[in-house]
């Protein structure tokens, strides 16, 4: 049976990796004593996807990962079993049977909640400059891949900005791409608009909200529509 | 601001930021409140070095134990860190509460090579710390050090308030009681000192005094006053299978360079190199019965959720049930697919076999240590390897298919000839030979010779030899390179010849370095072990201007009377025995294993009985 489980990534390990977090995982599927499948051969494996990396220095209230079990185990039994000895800072939110749901591999979409310190910015011509970001066809950046640098044009993977302000703070939602077909971080969406504004600005937190698949139609697909389990919030890790 | 906070701003600049972020699973948390012996456990070295070590994860889980003690962890700051850490005044934290070290009432560094005493002092310092003993006062914690390298604790003697000599297990919890009733009584400091001073093993250095002779040389260590002990003899745990030890261990999050779950399976080896000081100072052999070793392991798998096991001891071939406990092993974690390894283990016809089983085979690498190129240079040495036994194991190897053999070798052993580097060659190129004739050819074989420098050690039969100078260590390799340049499927690595010198110099030195130390980390050398960072030129100068001479250190030969720093330690090992080995290794003569014959090291007046019941002594 394959499993679906949403997870939170909180403060306390928003600086481990992405390697470090499916170690991690792996590791506390073991402690579970949770009936994991394993690849065949040399050197085996848990069965387990996870979701596109998550930038070290971000947390998330919504990744997921897929995991292959060689047994039967009731979904809530594997969540609760399992948020038992999860480390301070990763908890199951909810999880699901995967039955025709879209691979993971597949998302290609993030939403990220980005608070900004309201200090140091002219709100006015902050929206100015989201506008104009917003509207433009080409923005090139450098990036550094394996093979050397190369100039990409992010403006496709900018998929909205908006903006939410109160009070006491400026907060901007972007929805963003990754995976294949390319992925452009929040970070560099802020570069970009320091660029325009021609001064820093201070970024509080950055968290990432959600996951999607978005279709060529602009249909919205999230990876976990009908969860069987919804676990408790775990006062042990506020995020 | 708190630490905690800031480091959430911090921390993004730094390389690795896992390093300082604690919070790992099994990682403990108490209420400081409630707490009455706060202790910081240091490792010199960076995150990930210093978590693959065994001794201070011991410490950390027993004393974590005790409900009114509280250890946490803490590492030598990367680089990259430092500097931001002294830029914005924040002081050295631990890792668990993020409490400033300052605050805490026992700073406790495990020593475990001597390249990484500037990073002591450093860490020290980073603390907010005063370096020397004698600056610190009633608000600082107590500085303390134990581990291999507290063997010869002399040149650590400014440095530390007292060092724990020998298994710590036992005499920490000794330590910290004396304490809590110190505390609560509201003595001074130095009251504390003379008191802890009366806990067997425990050697306080302020309190002796050293007197030298004209040539340089040590007349004397002794107590300044009426009461201290005379020698302190190392502490040992009599019993493996009733001393405590660990089951869930701390899980980092970085790949660190061990990681996986340890179980140690015995302490000590019998079988008596003469270069080693392990195989002298961790006298005698005790093992842990293979079932405790079974539980466990066990509950270890269970609290961790590691997918390795690895059993740890000085050489693993030598514990009398490896066979059973392999296979008892292997059934238990072969449904969580738990993989096992067997790290020192003596290559031969058996261990191939077990390695076999026990490890999807790994086909990369297989380590061979004969230590030296000719069989008469191994004899010197005590070594008991022989040509015939390492190729023939070679041969199964190879035909087991394994494909990488690494060669690990010393050169500058005492009576080392150009002839005995050669046989080093000799040896690798009679490596290829054994492939090519299990194979037909020598595709995909890889031979790695690497060769490190001796450095004598204190407590070993070569205790009173000289190593051998820089130049020579930069002949020697140069004239391997030439030898060994000419092989296709081998290659040659060797061990930066500057850092066995300060190994040399800091293994065997006296209280006098204390100086050097101190003027070497003002002028910033630390990380020593790590070649990006190592200065030599700094050490260089600090000598100078310490006005002591490293050529006194390294390459003098001493005489049999001379008195060492580290005679105010009994190891166990008895001085006569050691100048009897040395004897016997000018003649090449061999000494067999202690389980074949007892030679009478001294250890059994440590512990009654002695470890094998043989009584033939010689
Ligand atoms: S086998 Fe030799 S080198 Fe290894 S621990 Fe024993 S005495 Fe030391």
């Amino acid at each position: 049976m394959k499993l679906r489980m949403k997870f939170e990534k909180g403060r306390p390990v928003m600086f481990i990796s992405h390697l470090d977090m499916m170690r991690t995982f792996g590791r506390a599927l073991r402690r579970a004593d949770l009936p994991v499948a394993f690849t065949q051969g040399f050197n085996p494996r848990p069965k387990i996807t996870f979701t596109p990396a998550l930038s070290v220095g971000i947390v998330s209230s919504s990744e997921y990962m897929d995991v292959e079990l060689y047994e039967e185990v009731s979904v809530k039994e594997v969540t609760v079993r399992l948020n038992r000895v999860l480390p301070d800072g990763l908890r199951i939110i909810k999880a699901g049977i995967v039955d025709g749901n879209t691979p993971l591999s597949m998302l290609n979409g993030a939403m990220y909640m980005v608070e900004l310190d309201l200090d140091t910015l002219n709100l006015q011509e902050l929206k100015n400059s989201i506008k104009m970001l917003s509207c433009r066809e080409e923005i090139i950046v450098e990036k550094t891949t394996k093979s050397g640098t190369k100039l990409v044009n992010i403006a496709p993977l900018i998929y909205k900005i908006d903006f939410l302000d109160n009070d006491s703070s400026v907060r901007l939602v972007m929805s963003l791409s990754i995976g294949q077909q390319g992925s452009v971080s929040p970070r560099l969406v802020i570069l970009e608009l320091e660029k325009i504004l021609a001064k820093k600005i201070k970024v509080l937190s950055i968290q990432r909200e959600e996951l999607f698949f978005k279709s060529d139609d602009n249909k919205i697909i999230l990876p976990l529509n009908l969860a069987e389990y919804t676990s408790p919030p775990d006062p042990k890790s506020p995020l | 601001m708190t630490i905690e906070k800031l480091l959430i701003d911090l921390l993004p600049q730094v390389s690795k930021p896992t390093r300082y972020m604690g919070n790992e699973y099994n990682s403990i948390n108490k209420d400081k409140k409630n707490v009455k012996v706060h202790v910081a456990l240091a490792f010199p070295d960076v995150y990930e070095v210093g978590m693959s070590h065994l001794g201070i994860k011991i410490l950390y889980h027993l004393l974590n134990e005790s409900k009114d003690l509280y250890a946490e962890r803490v590492f030598a700051p990367w680089v990259d860190f430092e500097d931001i850490m002294r830029k914005e005044n924040l002081p050295l934290f631990s890792l668990e509460s993020k409490t400033p070290i300052y605050k805490f009432d026992f700073l406790g560094f495990t020593l475990q090579y001597e390249m990484s005493y500037t990073n002591i002092l450093n860490m020290l310092e980073l603390a907010g710390i005063p370096v020397i003993s004698k600056d610190r006062n009633d608000n600082h914690p107590f500085v303390i050090a134990g581990g291999p390298c507290a063997y010869n604790p002399e040149p650590l003697a400014d440095i530390m308030d007292f060092f724990v000599i020998g298994e710590a297990e036992d005499v920490v919890l000794e330590i910290m009681d004396l304490y809590k009733s110190f505390k609560e009584r509201g003595e001074k400091r130095q009251r504390f000192l003379e008191e802890v001073a009366q806990i067997p093993g425990v050697y306080v250095p302020s309190l002796y005094q050293v007197s030298y002779n004209d040539d340089g040389t040590l007349m004397n260590i002794s107590p300044r006053e009426k009461g201290i002990s005379q020698r302190i003899q190392k502490r040992i745990i009599k019993d493996m299978d009733e001393v405590y030890y660990p089951t869930s261990f701390v899980v980092p999050y970085m790949d660190i360079v061990h990681d996986r779950a340890v179980l140690e399976i015995f302490r000590g080896c019998t079988r008596g190199c003469r270069f080693c000081q392990a195989g002298m100072i961790y006298r005698p052999v005790r093992e842990k019965s293979v079932k405790r070793l079974k539980e466990l392991a066990k509950d270890i798998i269970a609290s961790t959720g590691y997918g390795e096991i690895s059993l740890a001891s000085l050489s693993t071939s030598d514990y009398s049930e490896l066979k059973q406990l392999t296979e008892i092993l292997t059934d238990e974690f072969r449904q969580c697919q738990v993989g096992l390894s067997l790290p020192s283990l003596r290559i031969d016809a058996f261990s191939l076999e077990l390695a076999k089983k026990v490890q999807e085979i790994k086909k990369s690498g297989l380590t061979f240590a004969p230590e030296a190129g000719t069989q008469r240079l191994r004899d010197v040495i005590n070594k008991g390897v022989t040509m015939e036994d390492l190729l023939s194991s070679v041969k199964d190897a190879f035909i087991s298919g394994w494909n990488t053999v690494k060669l690990y070798f010393m050169i500058g052993l005492p009576t080392e000839t150009y002839e005995d580097l050669k046989g080093i060659s000799d040896l690798a190129y009679a490596v290829v030979d054994v492939y090519r004739k299990v194979h037909g050819h020598t595709r995909g074989l890889k031979v790695n010779v690497s060769t490190s420098t001796f450095v004598p050690k204190p407590f070993t039969p070569f205790q009173w030899e000289p190593q051998i100078t820089l130049v020579e260590i930069k002949e020697r390799q140069k004239y391997l390179k030439s030898l060994l340049r000419k092989g296709k499927n081998i290659s040659y690595s060797w061990h930066d010849g500057k850092l066995s010198l300060l190994e040399a110099i800091f293994s065997r030195g006296d209280r006098r370095l204390g100086k050097v130390l101190k003027i070497a980390h003002d002028k910033g050398c630390k990380f020593d072990s790590w070649s990006d960072v190592f200065s030599f030129d700094k050490w260089v100068v600090a000598f100078e201007e310490a006005g002591l001479n490293p050529d006194f250190y390294a390459y003098r030969k001493r005489s049999k009377d001379e008195v060492f720093p580290w005679d105010i330690l009994d190891a166990g090992i008895d001085k006569k025995f050691l100048l009897r080995e040395l004897e016997r290794s000018k003649k090449a003569l061999i000494t067999p294993d202690c389980r074949i014959r007892c030679h009478s090291c001294g250890i059994k007046a440590l512990k009654d009985g002695g470890f094998y019941e043989t009584q033939n002594e010689i």
